[in-house]
């Protein structure tokens, strides 16, 4: 008498439906965690580049305004008023820019911004970037001034980019000095 | 004699053609999106990480050009023609100075006129007022006359004009799209001429008095003469028509490119008996447009010259298209930009 097992066991055996589609099942729950992990990789790939654009552009503004201070600094005793006046909201620039490649989060109409600190009594903590503040920006030898735009030698400003993406809004501070020099 | 009914249940019963049908087609839909499924995946993958290696690339170049530049002194590589120069003539164009020019490389000639040419030269003479061995009519231009005090640029040089509105097009070669606004150049872009602070006698002894000493590393030796230049130097080509693709979003694929990479040049002026310095700073993956460099490339109706130098205010910007990895049949192309104050005042 054959049993059953030992048919199964022969070697024209073959597998059951049963046995196949277990099989295929496994194979598309392991393609399917291949397939998110391949689109998480895209996506990370995409903010890795959203970021790197948004490194380059901070460079880019750190630059020109280091630049927009070197020739104001041309006429010393109206270097703060020029770069403040320029680059200030409502200035002949104004404080906001566009960065090709990223798209503003809501409520903001351009990604980038910049702020020019003329308060010496400012903490760190409150500005959200390590600058060694609150500091003597205009020399006169204390941090106690809450306005020294007339007077600052000493110029802190800050860049911050800030994009959206999928899920979360992105943003960056970048802080730098500028000097009438 | 019993009769055994023979059962579908049985355990050699097997299945009805219709349930292998059914079977059968629903294994093949399975195994048909698996294969698709997995064949995305790949291609994803693939872009992903070709996508990534491009952007590395053109970051590493970006870094090294900050880092070759940071202390450098830009230079102005313009002159006027002192002799005219007829159709013909390849031997040699005389101007009032060399200084600032490559030792090789490409001018242009009477800008935004009719008579507007490149002609290429191969090395300048000891006495910094010819450059010799021209190559007329290059970059699809027409080889025609050029009068005594016409003005040239070296091509690879892109400036800002002092002037931004009211321009007619013949007085512009392109609108770069500037962090604050759009921007009237002339000049190809793909070039950028300086000096280095340098110590003749091979010390760190930088200063003479309260200035610098300018000059160049050749060849390992400190030259007060010396000078340097990045310049996009061709490699190969890449055809929109042999390989059916749209680079620049145009809406055709017709163009051609020239692929190529960033060279720093070091020579000393004056003096042919040193041999120029070419150092590679990066993969030949920088793309521009043949015929049309500085030229748009991506269509956003700006145009994109490599190097784009405002002396007025020192103000460098650098804009590399990099071509990489292949993705759904398509070469992948990434931008990056920077711009680098140059700290140190403009050679007049």
């Amino acid at each position: 008498m054959i049993t059953r097992d030992k048919r199964k066991r022969g070697k024209d055996a073959g597998f059951t439906v049963v046995e196949m589609a277990l099989a295929t099942t496994m194979l598309m729950v392991g393609i399917m965690a291949i397939s998110a992990a391949t689109l998480r990789m895209h996506q990370l790939g995409r903010q890795n580049r959203e970021r790197t654009i948004a490194h380059n552009a901070m460079t880019q503004m750190g630059e020109r305004l280091n630049s927009a201070s070197a020739i104001a600094a041309l006429t010393p005793s109206t270097w703060a008023d020029t770069v403040i006046g320029a680059y200030s909201e409502g200035g002949t620039i104004g404080n906001l820019f566009s960065v090709t490649g990223l798209s503003p989060i809501d409520g903001q109409e351009k990604p980038g911004a910049i702020e020019f600190i003329t308060d010496e009594t400012l903490t760190d903590k409150e500005l959200g970037v390590a600058m060694g503040m609150p500091r003597d920006l205009n020399g006169d030898g204390d941090a106690t001034d809450t306005d020294v735009s007339e007077t600052v030698q000493l110029l802190p400003a800050t860049i911050t980019i800030s994009w959206a993406v999928r899920g979360a809004d992105m943003s960056i501070k970048h802080p730098l000095f500028l000097m009438g020099y | 004699m019993k009769i055994i009914q023979y059962r579908g249940s049985h355990a050699r019963g097997g299945y009805t053609l219709l349930e292998m049908t059914f079977s059968i087609s629903m294994y093949v839909v399975i195994l048909l999106s698996t294969l698709s499924m997995l064949k995305r995946d790949t291609m994803l993958a693939k872009s992903s990480l070709s996508t990534g290696h491009v952007e590395l690339m053109a970051q590493e170049l970006l870094y090294r050009l900050r880092h070759e530049l940071t202390n450098a002194q830009g230079a102005n590589p313009e002159a006027i023609v002192t002799a005219a120069l007829d159709d013909q003539s390849e031997l040699s164009l005389r101007v009032d100075s060399t200084l600032g020019f490559p030792n090789s490389g490409v001018l242009l000639v009477n800008r935004g006129t009719s008579s507007e040419e490149r002609i290429g030269y191969a090395n300048l003479e000891d006495t910094e007022e010819y450059f010799g061995d021209l190559t007329r009519a290059m970059q699809c231009t027409d080889a025609t006359d050029h009068a005594e005090g016409v003005d040239l640029i070296w091509a690879g040089l892109a400036e800002p004009l002092a002037q931004q509105s009211g321009l007619s097009a013949e007085q512009f070669d392109g609108i770069a799209d500037g962090l604050l606004g759009p921007v009237h150049f002339r000049g190809d872009g793909t070039g950028f001429s300086y000096r280095k602070p340098v110590d003749p006698a091979g010390g760190k002894d930088y200063l003479s008095g309260d200035k610098l000493k300018w000059g160049s590393d050749v060849s390992g030796t400190p030259y007060i003469d010396g000078r340097s230049c990045l310049v996009f130097d061709v490699r190969r080509e890449l055809n929109e028509v042999s390989s059916r693709v749209d680079l620049n979003k145009d809406g055709d694929q017709l163009d051609v490119f020239d692929i190529g990479t960033i060279v720093l040049q070091r020579w000393v002026a004056g003096d042919a008996t040193v041999d120029t310095d070419l150092f590679g700073m990066g993969p030949a993956a920088v793309i521009q447009e043949r015929c049309n460099y500085g030229g748009d490339l991506d269509d956003d109706g700006f145009d994109d010259p490599i190097f784009l130098w405002d002396k007025a205010t020192r103000q460098l910007d650098i804009k590399l298209y990099v071509v990489g990895g292949i993705s759904n049949n398509n070469p992948i192309v990434r931008q990056v930009r920077t711009s680098i104050f140059l700290r140190n005042e403009v050679e007049l």
